[in-house]
């Protein structure tokens, strides 16, 4: 029986062949919009978010008691090397790397400039956070005798450093007098975690311990899981092992960039809620007159014994295949097109200035995530059946079977 | 005008294609208008403050200073600077600035930061140091070494207004300098990074310490109108010759300026999505009604009227709802433009995304302007009539006889 | 003597189709019919025959009075089970566009089935069954607009049989058909009503048609002027 039914509703759409293939290519094309659209700016959204993951807080790191308020020598994690080992136990967290971190002032001959010190183990850091991949120019290295450095760019830019060049950090040490430490540029980073890429300056660790004079603590453990999903769970069972210690997850740590991404989800809502409204206005549209011009057809269906039930089944097919041939169709574009963004990624180096101050890369990889699909198929399903709800009830009211006798 | 009159007919008896028509361009046209009302407004808000706030809108440097910021490469005759500036119209205040990075130290605390030598009574004019005070005093020339400090760095400092610090830096003849400061007044931007970095002292007594009479990192210039900054830079370039060169903040903020613009894309195409859709269900719309007046328009061309009257008649009728739609969406968007003109919306972000991208306004003006706001109409108006061109034709290429049978 | 086929008993129809206006279409009919008659209903235009078949096919509802059919009182069943009455027990043929226009002759005449929920090939063999009857079983794939007038009315016939009602109601089945196809259509109606013994009832008011009947019901203002047998 459905057959019949179904059989009637295609041919239907048959007989108004352009009329339904403009319908098709109109939800075709907003799905295919959204999902690019979509898929590229969580794709920006995340890139800056990982970047400062990856760079910085790790999904979570812990500080010494007071050391975010007031960063300095004498808030530093004095057992570094036991939280190491609970780590290494906990099979959620994948790896974990332990910083020293001093605010301090870089100098050349020509300028100076205030730089945060961050004594890091490179090879640690590489396998933790993937920082190699952000080096754009010399070595990801700090050479045989730790005497190199690595500068963030931003600060490379304002210092006119180049790799090889001379540099002279300074900075407090625990017992309050000022340290120096003369070392080579070996290398620039750019994270575009803009605090990092302004200020930081990669110092070997044990280097950074001797001129600091710290033989033990640490300012900073940033930790990365296998699943980010458990951050909350690690993050509270860490803060319980550790009460004195201050464990932060990383959207407490960058409140700006969870922000961001929940702003960019609203607005993605907002955009894809008006774009479904419209196009379901569309179909209304069309889905109306073909109602109408069909009066008599109908009529005629009720009177040999159709139900109007059977009548609507047919109605919502039409309507539904109308949206599911759309949304093939549009969901095979955007997927294409996000599958494209994902391998090349849109390449935005003629704004490469722009992106620097929003934090971003030049090159953004979109993300492909099923959810969109998901919804994408909701919506479409929704719009299509809301928007016959009206035609089946003027259907209704219009009393097909008294429209037989007219001609 | 006879085609007029049946257009005005067919507008009435198409009730629903007309109200979906004209309610569809309204709101796409008001959509439009206010989003480019606000973009821009954001924007120009969001510049001017980063401009006004301390940069300025033109510099003077050495020629070499931007890509070589060196002791060498200073402003050495002050005095001619000022000559050339005070001979050129169009400008309203003019200071020198020195900027030189140091070392401050306060009891417990070393931390690096700009030290800069301005003359206070001027920079009222140039900049919104003296307005962002929020504690002590702002200075006054011939203070001496009286420090007005950024909110932040006096955070990291720990220090407050009546506190004593030292700094050390080098002098504009290479010589080391160093000497005692009393803050007497603290300020907050809202500038993150500029807030955490900078201290100002009279030029009078920089010059002093640091040995740089008559000596200046750049010349700060505040033209009359803001807008006219352009002109007026290419006018002091004229008068300063080949020793010095003024830039223009389009310059000297490159990447605030290139920020806002890939923003504004990303808002374009955004809103390119939405609208594709709109002109999508507009198309459908007067493809049902030319389509559901076929035999209509078959009867008129068997009577003798030419196609190209019939075009016409249809061309009128949608030019007429467009026009009714972009004239309504046009007044709605322009009424939220001057509603959001004189009350700016404040946007409920923290402060943490402002901070994240070195912004200092949370309070968004639109802007008001007339002839954007009819350009964009414009526009419309010929994207609407456009996108019913396609049915139109189609229909009027049905032959007569095909018409009167059409079903 | 099976009177009680169907039963018509004091039917009145008021249309109102605005406000303070009414139309009484018909006023208090009275007529039986007896199982395997061939009866017609004449009158002028606007006498009640249209409104009469409907009510008595429950396609539209008697302001006052009862139908019973078959021991059913079609007067009192709602939207579903109508439907279903339709469907099982009885056939209709209107007067023009009879079809539904994207289903190919041979789908047209199996559709009832179908709802019915008899299998493919049982569809199959009755709709062949009927089509040789109605001699248009080379139309069986075509679609309604490639066939004539005469042609779709007899497609529409064989739909009407197809589900083995037990009433058919044709409205002035042939008003537009020539009048050889139309003495052609009521040859085979009346074959059909003999062969199968399914009564039925049709409306016309061209006296060659009319002439065919062996039950003649006369309608005038919406009432029975005339009733006779003429077997
Ligand atoms: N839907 C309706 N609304 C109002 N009046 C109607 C309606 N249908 C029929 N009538 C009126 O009822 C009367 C009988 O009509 P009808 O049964 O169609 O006559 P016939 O079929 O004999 O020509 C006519 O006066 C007609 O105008
Ligand atoms: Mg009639």
């Amino acid at each position: 029986m459905f057959n019949v039914l179904l059989r009637i509703a295609l041919a239907s759409l048959q007989r108004r062949l352009a009329r339904s293939l403009l319908v098709i290519v109109m939800i075709a094309m907003s799905l295919w919009g959204l999902l690019a659209m979509e898929g590229l700016y969580d794709g920006m959204t995340e890139q800056v978010i990982d970047n400062a993951i990856r760079s910085d807080s790790g999904d979570i790191s812990i500080y010494g008691q007071g050391f975010r308020l007031d960063p300095g020598l004498h808030h530093l994690i004095d057992n570094g090397a036991e939280i190491s080992t609970l780590l290494h136990r906990d099979a959620r967290v994948k790896s974990h790397v332990l910083r020293l971190r001093q605010d301090g002032l870089i100098a050349t001959a020509h300028y100076s400039r205030n730089a945060t010190l961050m004594a890091v183990d490179l090879a640690a850091e590489d396998r933790h956070g993937r920082l190699a991949s952000y080096l754009v120019e010399g070595d990801y290295d700090f050479g045989e005798k730790g005497r190199g450095a690595l500068v963030g760019f931003r600060l490379a830019d304002k210092m006119k450093l180049k790799v090889g060049d001379k540099i002279v950090l300074s900075a407090q040490n625990s017992s309050n007098e000022v340290a120096a430490l003369a070392l080579r540029v070996s290398g620039i980073l750019k994270t575009n975690n803009m605090a990092l890429d302004e200020s930081a300056v990669y110092i070997d660790l044990a280097r950074g311990r001797d001129m600091l004079m710290v033989p033990e603590g640490v300012s900073q453990i940033s930790i990365l899981l296998h699943d980010r999903q458990e951050v909350m769970a690690v993050r509270q069972k860490l803060q319980a092992e550790l009460g004195n210690l201050d464990v932060r997850s990383w959207d407490e740590l960058y409140p700006a960039l969870m922000q961001g991404r929940e702003m960019m989800a609203i607005f993605n809502l907002i955009t894809s809620l008006l774009v479904f409204c419209v196009a379901g206005l569309g179909i209304f549209g069309v889905m109306l007159v073909s109602v109408l011009e069909r009066l008599r057809e109908f009529g005629i269906m009720l009177a040999i014994g159709t139900t109007f039930a059977e009548i609507r089944f047919m109605v919502f097919a039409e309507s539904f295949i109308l949206g599911l041939s759309g949304y093939l169709v549009g969901s095979l574009l955007g997927g294409l097109t996000l599958f494209y963004f994902y391998r090349y990624g849109l390449d935005l180096t003629m704004f490469s200035a722009g992106l620097d101050a929003f934090g971003m890369d030049t090159v953004t990889y979109a993300l492909i995530r099923p959810g969109y699909f998901g919804t994408a198929l909701a919506a479409v399903s929704g719009a299509t059946l809301l928007s016959v709800l009206l035609p089946l009830r003027i259907l209704r009211k219009a009393r097909p079977m008294q429209a037989i006798n007219r001609i | 005008m006879i085609f007029i009159h049946f257009a005005l007919r067919n507008i009435r008896a198409y009730a629903v294609r007309s109200l979906v028509t004209i309610l569809l361009l309204s709101l796409t046209t008001a959509m439009l208008v206010f989003a480019t009302a606000f973009m821009d407004g954001s924007h120009d808000k969001m510049l001017s403050n980063a401009v006004e706030i301390y940069p300025g809108y033109i510099q003077i440097t050495h020629p070499d200073f931007r890509a070589k910021p060196s002791l060498d490469n200073l402003i050495f005759d002050v005095e001619a600077v000022a000559r050339a500036v005070a001979a050129t119209p169009g400008i309203a205040a003019a200071a020198p600035r020195f900027e030189t990075f140091v070392l401050f130290a306060a009891d417990e605390k070393a931390v690096g930061g700009m030290l800069s030598g301005i003359d206070f009574a001027a920079e009222r004019r140039l900049s919104r140091l003296a307005s962002s005070r929020t504690t002590g005093r702002y200075p006054e020339d011939g203070d001496g070494n009286q420090l007005y400090l950024g909110y932040e760095l006096a955070r990291r400092l720990q220090v407050e207004v009546g506190d004593e610090l030292a700094f050390v830096g080098t002098g504009a003849d290479y010589s080391f300098a160093a000497d005692n400061l009393e803050v007497v007044g603290i300020f907050r931007t809202g500038l993150f990074d500029f807030d955490a970095t900078a201290a100002f002292v009279g030029k009078d007594y920089f010059d002093g310490v640091m040995a740089a009479t008559n000596y200046a990192t750049h010349f700060i210039v505040q033209p009359e109108d803001p807008h006219a900054a352009d002109q007026v830079t290419a006018a002091l370039n004229e008068r300063l010759g080949r020793h010095y060169v003024a830039e223009s903040w389009r310059t000297t903020m490159e990447g605030l300026v290139q920020a806002m613009l890939v923003d504004s894309i990303f808002g374009y195409l955004t809103l390119a999505v939405i609208f594709v859709v709109i002109f999508f269900v507009v198309l459908i719309y007067t493809w049902l009604t030319v389509f559901a007046r076929m035999r209509e328009i078959g009867v008129l061309r068997a009577v003798g009227t030419r196609p190209g009257q019939i075009l016409q008649m249809l061309v009128a009728e949608s030019a007429l709802l467009a026009l009714a739609g972009v004239v309504l969406g046009g007044m709605i968007g322009a009424g939220l433009a001057w509603y959001f003109h004189l009350h700016p919306i404040t946007l409920a972000m923290s402060e943490e995304v402002f901070k994240q991208y070195g912004l200092a306004a949370s309070s968004m003006p639109t802007t008001f302007a007339p002839l954007i706001i009819l350009r964009d109409m414009a526009m419309m108006f010929v994207l609407a009539v456009l996108s019913t061109l396609y049915p139109i034709i189609k229909a009027n290429r049905v032959k007569p006889i095909e018409a009167i049978h059409h079903v | 003597m099976d009177t009680s086929f169907l039963e018509i008993r004091r039917v009145g129809k008021i249309f109102s189709p605005h406000q303070n206006v009414e139309v009484r279409a018909l006023s208090d009919i009275d007529l039986a019919i007896r199982r395997g008659e061939f009866a017609v209903l004449s009158g002028p235009s606007g006498s009640g025959k249209t409104t009469l078949l409907n009510i008595i096919g429950g396609l539209d509802s008697a302001s006052s009075g009862t139908v019973l059919l078959d021991g059913i009182q079609v007067t009192d069943l709602g939207e579903k089970r109508l439907s279903a009455l339709r469907r099982d027990h009885i056939g209709f043929v209107f007067q023009a566009y009879n079809l539904i226009p994207v289903l190919t002759a041979r789908e047209n005449i199996e559709y009832v089935m179908r709802l019915q929920g008899h299998s493919a090939a049982a569809c199959d063999r009755r709709s062949q069954e009927v089509a040789a009857k109605l001699e248009i079983a080379e139309l069986l794939d075509k679609l309604p607009n490639q066939l004539s007038g005469g042609q779709q009315q007899r497609v529409a016939v064989a739909r009407a049989v197809a589900g083995k009602p037990k009433l058919i109601l044709a409205d002035e089945p042939t008003a537009n058909l020539d009048s050889k196809s139309a003495a052609n259509l009521m040859d085979m109606m009346q074959q059909l009503n003999e062969e199968e013994g399914i009564t039925i009832i049709f409306s016309s008011h061209d006296p060659l048609v009319i002439s065919k009947a062996k039950h003649s019901i006369v309608l005038r203002d919406g009432k029975v002027v005339a009733n006779e047998h003429l077997d």
